[in-house]
């Protein structure tokens, strides 16, 4: 854990415009005690609402979230980010430094793999009618790229994405491997270092 | 680490994300049990049996619920919701911790919360009978104890 | 994390080569080579620590041997 925090920009989604939010390098209690207090109630009373309705709901759970951030403590191989505005986390993403790439091109060569990500239950579209803020995913791409260069990895990345993401991964220019059964199907992302260069550049 | 991100980038990769819900990683995923039972409720007489299940379990252990709810890590609301009210479906996990601590068969305790679906007509009349059987208890007699043991033994039986 | 400490790293000229060739093998610089060392040991100690066994499967998968390690 670093405890470097970054000045980042989320779209306020009812305003069309930019606001100021702060990105951590570490998650400490404060965002899981943030996590387990605002987005929790939020997610099971939605959830309450989709089952009953009959409508197929999302695919993002984060009950497990204390777990996995207990377990990596003091693990060098993984890093945790958090998005925070206004006193709210918004974000959260677990990667991990260890995983080596697929890609043919860069097979064998180390990359940050995006073990998690998600984004608090009132940005999510599959969740509520009017979503609150955009552009989380686009800060944790930078920020697991950025944590690539620093490492060595030359932005080099990976993940496995959610059914409803894969267009944002797609936009971002990153590879599409295909579906990866040892990971129930979610297909398996990875960008190269000419990909991260365009992502990247201003 | 510091990123540096300039509002002008921002601004014209925003368009990328757009109405996207973003989110990687199979533990952001729910576990392929439930999307396969999402929309079907399961039958009350299913439901009826749960809540008596926990209690008496529960209380075969010596638990209050705060100390279950603290136990499973699981909110206090939920175990009380779980014991009082039928018609409300707790979550997977949820369902699993209690399953956990009170060393209970968490595959059936699914069933019977609805989050899976039920397989059939024996097990349903054994949810009923129990529900029956155990309802207005007071202390575990051991006519109590021997109803839930028969009970649960059922249930551990399930494949 | 944030602020780094320099040691100076005494190595065999086997342990050397060994280390260019990694290097040069995963496209990172000698010390980024030792700090991925470093996370994979611990990675792997944790888990040994924790009662768990290290296999390596052959690519066939008709082969899985334990790895001696730590």
């Amino acid at each position: 854990m670093n405890g470097d925090i970054s000045k980042v920009w989320l779209v306020d989604k009812k305003t069309g415009g930019l606001v100021e939010a702060s990105l951590y390098d570490g998650i400490t209690e404060a965002h899981l005690k943030d996590v387990e207090k605002s987005w929790m109630p939020k997610l099971r009373s939605e959830l309450q609402r989709l089952r009953a309705t009959g409508r197929p709901h999302p695919q993002s759970s984060h009950w497990n979230w204390r777990d996995k951030v207990e377990h990596m403590r003091g693990l060098l191989a993984y890093r945790g980010f958090a998005v925070v505005h206004e006193g709210h986390t918004q974000g959260l993403m677990l990667v991990k430094t260890t995983h080596p790439c697929r890609l043919p091109i860069q097979r064998g060569k180390p990359l940050v793999y995006v073990d998690y990500l998600e984004t608090a239950p009132w940005n999510q579209r599959e969740l509520v009618m009017q979503p609150q803020f955009g552009g989380i995913g686009l800060v944790m791409l930078a920020a697991a790229i950025t944590l690539s260069r620093e490492e060595g990895f030359a932005g080099r990345i990976g993940l496995h994405s959610l059914p409803q993401a894969v267009k944002f991964y797609e936009n971002c220019g990153m590879t599409n491997l295909g579906s990866d059964p040892s990971k129930q199907g979610l297909p398996y992302f990875e960008m190269t270092p000419e990909q991260v260069a365009a992502f990247l550049e201003k | 680490m510091k990123l540096t991100l300039t509002k002008d980038w921002v601004v014209r990769r925003a368009a990328l994300e757009n109405d996207i819900d973003v989110a990687a990683g199979l533990a952001a995923r729910h576990p392929s049990i439930e999307d396969s039972q999402a929309s079907v409720p399961a039958p009350i007489e299913t439901r009826l049996a749960l809540g008596p299940l926990v209690h008496l379990t529960r209380r075969k252990h010596s638990l209050s619920i705060e100390k279950l709810a603290e136990e499973a890590r699981v909110d206090l609301a939920e175990v009380i919701s779980i014991e009082r009210d039928p018609s409300f479906r707790p979550e997977p996990r949820t369902v699993f911790q209690i399953a956990d601590v009170l060393k209970l068969p968490a595959k059936s305790l699914l069933q019977l919360s609805g989050n899976t679906a039920v397989k059939d007509e024996a097990f349903r009349d054994a949810a009923v009978r129990f529900a029956a059987r155990s309802a207005s208890v007071e202390r575990l007699t051991s006519e109590e104890r021997k109803i839930l043991e028969e009970y649960v033994a059922f249930l551990s039986r399930q494949r | 994390m944030g602020g780094k400490k320099t040691m100076t790293l005494n190595l065999t000229e086997p342990e050397m080569k060994v280390l260019e060739e990694l290097s040069l093998k995963k496209d990172l610089s000698k010390t980024a080579v030792i700090r991925q060392a470093l996370r994979l040991y611990q990675l792997v100690d944790v888990r040994l620590t924790e009662g768990g066994k290290l296999f390596i499967e052959s690519a066939d998968k008709n082969e899985k041997a334990e790895l001696m390690v730590l």
